[in-house]
């Protein structure tokens, strides 16, 4: 049986949308919402919490109920079972990386996410821009 | 906005308004009122279900008669007093000025608890549309009768009874994250719009409903039933049968001249259970691929879940929110990004199948410009 995680929770972004996504960050209120930034050299960001924002060219995550530990694309369509899905990602995985965003090339971990106040913003941009 | 079917979805619209996630609720009463079916609503209390029911009548125009029964209730709480004068004369008549028999739309809660005097003349309106009590016979102008109940009865008799309800519909309250959406509405909601369609609508969309042919899809029909049965969902003969109605009164709320497969999803709102209903939606998600309304945008989504009935809603919320902006300007900001949101997130903004581009860019420029 397929299924997808179709309400999204989770932003995901990275090249110039990701440089978006940040700006759109910086220029509302982001009281409420968490990230993280991948160590890679493509880094992706992934924003999660209420209200989450959208941004041109994001890409967006979901969760399945029988696996809360595990992000996916919300249109991304999986023929495992989600409990199947999320034990593979978490064992790729280090103790205290869960929970994980299952992206197309990469499996961001999301534990050691934030919550995302102006300092931490302005400090990834910095970040980013050098990238 | 001339004909019939563009009235009551304007209906729908209005009634609709401010009432977060009870679209389908309303819709399906329309649904039901076209099909001459009724509708029973299970849920816990403080769901918005009587709300849902009062603004649809409102918008109909139609004489809404509205009740809590009880244990205790009598009968004449429902279908009125016995005329005393004509008592005297020695003819039992009830006086039903402004009650049950003669409501066009009707809304019981906790309709199980009535008892069984209230049940079986209720049973008689439901089934026949008429009245029979003492010396009174009268041909009810009953459309729908919505029952709401927190749980389906365990009692056989009541099972056959809740059995005339072919529609139903299950409730949960909201989720999380729409809290704050329900308190913004419920603070502004406006009860106070006045009808944008008659009874005389819907009763030329049934006329034109019953008038279809439906050739094209019985064989569709007979496979989904077939599904169901296969996978142990009750769906009994009698309910087979009524799948037809309701398809048929989709499809000319829909304005379409026949029903299509578009017009199939009501069979999932005709399983009697919550599971049964869960698994309809999983076991015909093939067959109802196509399955879409405009004028029941949401009531077909839930149903069906198709990307077809997805793209719809989403392309409605957004023209909601482009043709009605608010005056704050942050609160728009969020609205607009909600709809990219729900866009993006179920749909690629390249591929053109869905017909959205238009709007998505349309929702992108509003939100540079706010």
């Amino acid at each position: 049986m397929s299924w997808r995680a179709e309400t999204p929770r989770a932003i995901a972004a990275r090249g110039e949308a990701g440089r978006r996504l940040l700006r759109r960050l910086l220029d509302g209120p982001p009281a409420g919402l968490s990230g993280v930034v991948s160590e890679a050299q493509d880094p992706w960001i992934v924003v999660w919490g209420e209200p989450l924002p959208w941004v041109d060219g994001g890409v967006f995550l979901g969760i399945s109920e029988l696996a809360p530990s595990l992000y996916v694309p919300t249109r991304r369509t999986w023929e495992l079972p989600p409990e199947l899905l999320q034990a593979r990602a978490l064992a790729a995985c280090e103790p205290g990386d869960a929970p994980v965003a299952w992206l197309d090339d990469a499996l961001v971990p999301l534990g050691p996410g934030r919550p995302l106040d102006g300092q931490v913003l302005e400090g990834l941009l910095a970040d980013w821009e050098r990238t | 906005m001339t004909t019939p079917s563009a009235r009551l979805r304007a209906a729908i619209r209005t009634a609709s308004q401010g009432l977060v996630a009870r679209e389908a609720l309303v819709e399906l009463v329309v649904l039901a009122a076209v099909a001459r079916e009724h509708l029973l609503v299970i849920g816990p209390p403080g769901t918005a279900k009587s709300e849902a029911v009062r603004r649809a009548s409102r918008a109909l125009g139609a004489r809404r008669f509205e009740y809590l029964l009880g244990r205790f209730s009598e009968p004449s709480e429902l279908f009125g007093t016995v005329d005393l004068q004509a008592l005297q004369a020695g003819r039992v008549v009830t006086d039903t000025t402004g009650m049950l028999p003669e409501a066009e739309i009707a809304f019981l809660d906790e309709v199980f608890l009535g008892s069984t005097a209230i049940l079986n003349t209720l049973l008689g309106i439901l089934a026949e549309r008429r009245f029979r009590r003492g010396h009174t016979d009268l041909v009810c102008p009953l459309r729908v009768c919505v029952g709401a109940s927190n749980a389906l009865p365990d009692d056989v008799e009541l099972q056959a009874f809740a059995d005339r309800f072919v529609l139903r519909v299950f409730t949960e309250p909201l989720p999380d994250p729409r809290l704050e959406e329900l308190l913004e509405a419920g603070w502004t909601r406006s009860s106070s719009d006045g009808p944008t369609a008659t009874v005389e609508d819907v009763d030329a969309l049934a006329e034109t409903a019953r008038a279809m042919d439906l050739s094209s899809v019985r064989p569709a029909l007979a496979k989904a039933v077939r599904i169901l049965r296969s996978r142990g969902v009750e769906l009994s003969d009698r309910r087979a049968v009524k799948l037809q109605t309701l398809v048929a009164a989709a499809a000319a709320l829909a304005d379409r001249p026949a029903p299509t497969l578009a017009d199939l999803w009501p069979v999932v709102y005709a399983v009697p259970t919550e599971e049964g209903q869960e698994v309809a939606r999983e076991a015909l998600e093939a067959l109802l691929v196509e399955a879409e309304s405009p004028a029941l945008v949401a009531a077909a989504l839930e149903a069906s879940r198709s990307p077809a009935a997805r793209a719809r809603a989403v392309a409605e919320a957004a023209e909601m929110v482009l043709s009605a902006p608010t005056d704050d300007a942050e609160g728009q900001q969020l609205r607009l990004e909600g709809v990219l949101r729900d866009m993006d997130a179920a749909f690629d903004p390249d591929d053109p199948a869905h017909g959205l581009r238009e709007v998505r860019t349309r929702l992108m420029a509003a939100l540079d410009a706010s």
